[in-house]
């Protein structure tokens, strides 16, 4: 009977420290992630998408939502999806979740900053199997900027940087734009680029805004008085 | 303690000492089970993300050699939707095909650039439309 009585105010206290949002919640977030877990390693992503979506949605969702979702969206085929997942995360950086960034903006044929990421990514150690693949992707890409690209290929970023109404993504396109403009020999877009990132930066809030803003508002250009007021709302 | 005491009569204060020290002993396990399962995941997906990792990269392509139509002629790429412009550039991919792959691609993104703000204009006009059945005739 003790033992019963015992029993029933241990649950009782259980019960109320679950309420409270303890460690040991009740919540299914946990078995959810776990399935999702369970089905990405048996490469059923569609059903692993479906879990981590639940989690997605739950309000003790973990920080590092992004090491699930993105590379499940990822090996899905939605790329752009899976860019905005990583993008948008503001969880620790960890290797694996930034080898699969790097992997997502090859696929979506930003592939200078792929370059970029993969390069980090070496620096800042992998297991052998994966430095030997960030090597080759390193590699793959100097191989297809060893000749200096047309101009028109900074076109062609900036156009599709146009489309994206997702302004996280339109940043990446038109990163990616200043990035290959800088290779050319005589920068064609190099203005225009850099308002409309830093327009895109002072949006998301991104602190890469005052580095572009600032030459903008000293050069005395079309955008400089604009510049200047956006430079001075920065916090 | 007392109420403790008046709800289970008969227990001592050492065994009351005794079961709130399992209590502890659960609650501690209980969280311990928490943290791993989560560890769990985390540990799996790791796992799981080095096994499907792409080791080797697909080959580039710049999006002007994976966009523009390789040797389409014109009459084609109008049927798939690719506008004049591009077409017209790679009808003439002989004479300079990379400048005229990346023309097309060029052409193709402010064509789908276009589609797009044409099809915001349309929606536009509909909401106008539904906010307004009646517009007014125009005058003669």
């Amino acid at each position: 009977m003790r033992a019963l009585g015992v029993a029933i105010f241990v649950i009782g206290l259980c019960a109320s420290a679950y309420g409270e949002g303890g460690p040991a919640s009740p919540s299914s977030t946990p078995r959810h992630l776990l399935a999702g877990v369970r089905a990405f390693k048996a490469a059923h992503y569609e059903e692993a998408l479906v879990e981590l979506r639940v989690v997605a949605r739950a309000k003790d969702a973990p920080d590092d939502l992004a090491f699930y979702l993105g590379p499940t969206l990822y090996k899905l085929g939605r790329y752009q999806e899976a860019l905005g997942v990583f993008l948008g995360s503001h969880a620790e950086r960890d290797t694996l979740t930034d080898f699969y960034l790097a992997q997502t903006y090859y696929r979506l044929a930003l592939y200078r900053s792929a370059r970029a990421a993969f390069a980090d990514l070496r620096t800042r150690g992998l297991g052998p199997a994966l430095d030997g693949a960030a090597a080759r992707y390193v590699d793959e890409v100097d191989r297809g900027y060893a000749k200096i690209p047309e101009p028109v290929v900074v076109d062609v970023y900036i156009a599709q940087a146009f489309a994206l109404s997702d302004g996280r993504l339109a940043a990446a396109y038109l990163e990616e734009a200043r990035q290959i403009e800088e290779l050319l020999p005589e920068p064609h877009r190099r203005d225009e680029i850099a308002w409309e990132l830093a327009r895109r930066y002072v949006a998301l809030g991104d602190a890469r805004a005052r580095a572009l803003l600032e030459p903008i508002a000293a050069g005395g250009g079309p955008h400089a008085t604009e510049a200047a007021d956006m430079l001075a709302k920065l916090p | 303690m007392l109420g403790i005491s008046r709800a289970f009569p008969g227990m001592t204060a050492a065994h009351l000492e005794d079961e709130m020290r399992r209590f502890a002993w659960i609650v501690a396990l209980l969280a311990l089970a928490g943290t791993a399962a989560a560890d769990d995941a985390h540990d799996e997906m790791a796992a799981a993300l080095v096994a499907q990792a792409d080791l080797h990269p697909a080959p580039l392509q710049l999006p002007t050699t994976a966009q523009a139509p390789q040797h389409a002629a014109p009459q084609s790429a109008v049927k798939r939707g690719i506008g004049p412009a591009a077409a017209q550039a790679a009808a003439h991919a002989n004479e300079g095909r990379a400048q005229g792959q990346a023309n097309a691609a060029a052409h193709q993104a402010q064509a789908a650039a276009n589609a797009a703000a044409g099809q915001a204009q349309a929606e536009a006009a509909k909401e106008r439309a539904k906010n307004h059945p009646h517009p007014p005739h125009p005058t003669h």
